[in-house]
């Protein structure tokens, strides 16, 4: 086991979390409720099928790491330095976007827009917070207006955007 | 054979009405912009200039699309001569030998016959597509399910297959892409199959969501983890974007022999653009002499104009399985399949009969899309590499933004964009771990319709498997399917014994 690599420990992770989704699918597809009504193919075949695939290549994803050969990212190769992932600015982005789902219907597009743009860029490195902010604002702003008034796509509304459409009509 | 000429002219003045010239030029003018923005392959621009089209009528938006198709390739391989970033893996090749010519201050060379010979190649191309895709439509009117079951089976395994690092990889991609394509009511028993309760679930999951958030959401999660490291610089343009003669005389074969090569391995299940670029940088590699030969790795011209060709031509021929057969074969194939059906087109056999004109005012619109390409892109060139100037945290930042309101827009709904997050966080892994990512496209797309044709083929035969390999089309599929699994791995292994025994 000496030879799995750091990246191919996250990769094990990876493959086993796969392995656990086609056991999910496996149980899913067992207590699945059948029609009444007699039809020649079972709706279980093809998903059965299907997590037999899944079960077998995440085994075999688990075996090529074991063997050394992780996989790389395109682009490099196995001689590339191993980088750690920089988890912090990931983990912004995720955050920025979880809280754009989660506020869009609540507090409306301009608002959940600007949020998650400001935390992207601001994960990416953009250093004048308060000008990112006001550039977020406007971003989400006009692609706000462009869409519901040109193109004719309706986006979730609240305060902002009731202000915005009294003041364009 | 050329029945198809009259068709073609009407489609020709369907395209040439003046508001759908319009939406040529605005679907041109996006994709290119979608195209140069690094990171933004063709399969993601289309994706993320969908709901731009949500509300345009059916041939007017299948016009925008063909303009969107080709000016996103374009776009694409501008970034790839000027900034050396892996992309889509179609420009990986323009990558290395083009950006490698901008370095040594021939940028200007490399970005002209990259789009001399995309005008050229997809010209050909969609010339070829024309001729091919009714033949090939009328054909497969007779394809009885089991066939089409068999098709659908060869391109699993050939685009599992043939992509990426290792072939487990590329099937264990396809492999989530199927239980992705499980998710929702079974089509014919309403069975609910791995919705776990949700009732935005039982519709299944949206394929344009998937693709976008994979390409989009994944991409900037990669960027992410690896920002403090990497550095771009992008090389300027010195002087106009024009070839000497003696350029031309260099490119001008490359280009043919380009779309000789792409063009037929876009038509069969080859698994995107991948395969064929580096075929045609192998092949002009080999027939180079003397001291351009010499240029190979240090910026040869003929590195650029053929793997450029074989990548237009090839995304031309995609499109004929995709119009005769309904079945994607590369990632933006796919995305193209939902754009129609979005309208309730069905691109497949029938289409040529239910919706002729659509079709052709479409290849119509591929050669004018192709030509405004060329005439308006050289010549303002220097706007488009402003593009690549835009600050990172802003770019970055944009997609997410359009990714997001693509995501949600398509339904209205905030499931779906449950989804992208989740799925943004598989393409990030994917990318990680070297899973290449087609293959996840297609079985998300095709898995369900593979369902489809075997429940269909099984109730013709009343529950026979044998009706399975019936026929001479699936007996030979299923034997060309054989020789896709089995002759590589022997090739690579004889390939080693013969280096060892060197």
């Amino acid at each position: 086991m000496n030879k799995v690599s750091q990246a191919g420990k996250g990769e094990l992770v990876f493959a086993g979390a796969l392995f656990l989704v086609s056991l999910l699918v496996f149980w899913d597809t067992h207590k699945l409720v059948l029609p009444t009504n007699n039809t020649v193919v079972s709706p279980r075949t093809f998903p059965y099928a299907v997590a037999t695939l899944l079960l077998i290549t995440s085994i075999g994803v688990a075996i090529e790491v074991l063997r050394g050969r992780a996989g790389v990212p395109e682009g490099t190769d196995r001689e590339t330095p191993f980088q750690k992932a920089d988890l912090r600015t990931m983990g912004i982005i995720v955050l920025a976007i979880a809280l754009h789902v989660f506020l869009l219907e609540r507090t409306g597009y301009i608002i959940s827009a600007a949020i998650s743009f400001w935390g992207v860029a601001f994960a990416f490195g953009a250093k004048k917070i308060v000008r990112v902010g006001i550039i977020s604002i406007v971003f989400a702003t006009l692609v706000y207006f462009s869409f519901t008034n040109l193109l004719d796509i309706q986006l979730p509304k609240w305060i902002l955007e009731e202000f915005i459409s009294k003041v364009g009509a | 054979m050329f029945d198809n000429f009259g068709p073609l002219l009407d489609g020709f003045s369907q395209a040439f009405i003046f508001s759908n010239l319009i939406y040529g030029f605005i679907g041109t003018f996006l994709g290119t912009l979608v195209g140069v923005l690094p990171g933004i392959g063709p399969a993601l621009a289309i994706g993320l200039l969908l709901p731009i089209t949500l509300t345009v009528q059916p041939t007017q938006a299948l016009i925008m699309f063909a303009a969107i198709y080709y000016g996103a390739m374009y776009g694409g391989s501008t970034t790839s001569i000027l900034l050396n970033t892996p992309g889509e893996s179609g420009s990986v090749i323009t990558a290395v030998e083009g950006n490698k010519m901008a370095r040594a201050g021939r940028a200007g060379a490399a970005l002209a016959t990259a789009a001399i010979g995309s005008f050229i190649a997809g010209t050909i191309a969609t010339l070829l597509l024309a001729l091919a895709a009714p033949q090939l439509a009328e054909i497969a009117i007779t394809v009885q399910p089991a066939g089409f079951l068999a098709l659908i089976i060869t391109a699993f395994a050939t685009v599992g297959t043939l992509l990426g690092s290792s072939r487990v990889r590329g099937l264990i991609s396809l492999s989530v892409g199927l239980t992705i394509g499980l998710v929702g009511a079974d089509l014919q028993s309403g069975s609910l199959r791995l919705t776990f309760g949700s009732a935005a679930a039982i519709d299944g999951i949206e394929t344009v969501t998937v693709i976008v958030a994979l390409f989009a959401l994944g991409e900037v999660l990669y960027l992410a983890s690896r920002f403090k490291h990497d550095n771009w610089q992008v090389i300027p343009v010195g002087g106009r974007a024009m070839m000497s003669k003696r350029d031309f005389k260099r490119s001008w074969k490359p280009w043919l022999r380009g779309t000789a090569i792409g063009f037929p391995l876009g038509v069969i299940p080859a698994g995107g653009s991948e395969v064929p670029t580096f075929l045609s940088y192998a092949v002009e590699k080999k027939l180079a002499k003397g001291a351009e030969k010499e240029e190979f790795g240090k910026g040869a011209i003929e590195g650029v104009a053929g793997p450029e060709a074989a990548n237009n031509a090839n995304a031309a021929g995609a499109l004929v399985p995709l119009l005769a057969l309904g079945l994607p074969t590369s990632a933006t194939a796919a995305v193209v399949l939902v754009a129609f059906q979005s309208y309730q087109i069905q691109p497949g056999p029938l289409l040529f009969q239910t919706n002729p004109e659509l079709v052709w005012a479409l290849i119509a619109s591929l050669f004018i899309g192709n030509t405004l390409l060329l005439v308006l892109n050289l010549p303002f060139i220097r706007f488009w590499v402003k593009l690549l100037y835009i600050p990172r945290p802003y770019l970055y930042a944009g997609i997410t933004t359009f990714a997001l309101l693509g995501g949600y827009a398509l339904n209205n709904s905030i499931f779906d964009l449950q989804v992208a997050l989740a799925v943004g966080i598989i393409g990030y892994l994917f990318r990680r771990f070297g899973v290449p990512i087609t293959p996840l496209v297609i079985g998300a797309i095709l898995g369900p319709l593979a369902e489809l044709y075997y429940k269909r083929a099984l109730q013709i035969s009343q529950g026979d498997h044998s009706v399975l390999f019936d026929g001479s089309l699936t007996k030979s599929l299923y034997i060309f399917l054989i020789f896709v699994i089995f002759v590589p791995p022997i090739y690579r292994r004889m390939k080693k014994g013969a280096k060892a025994s060197a």
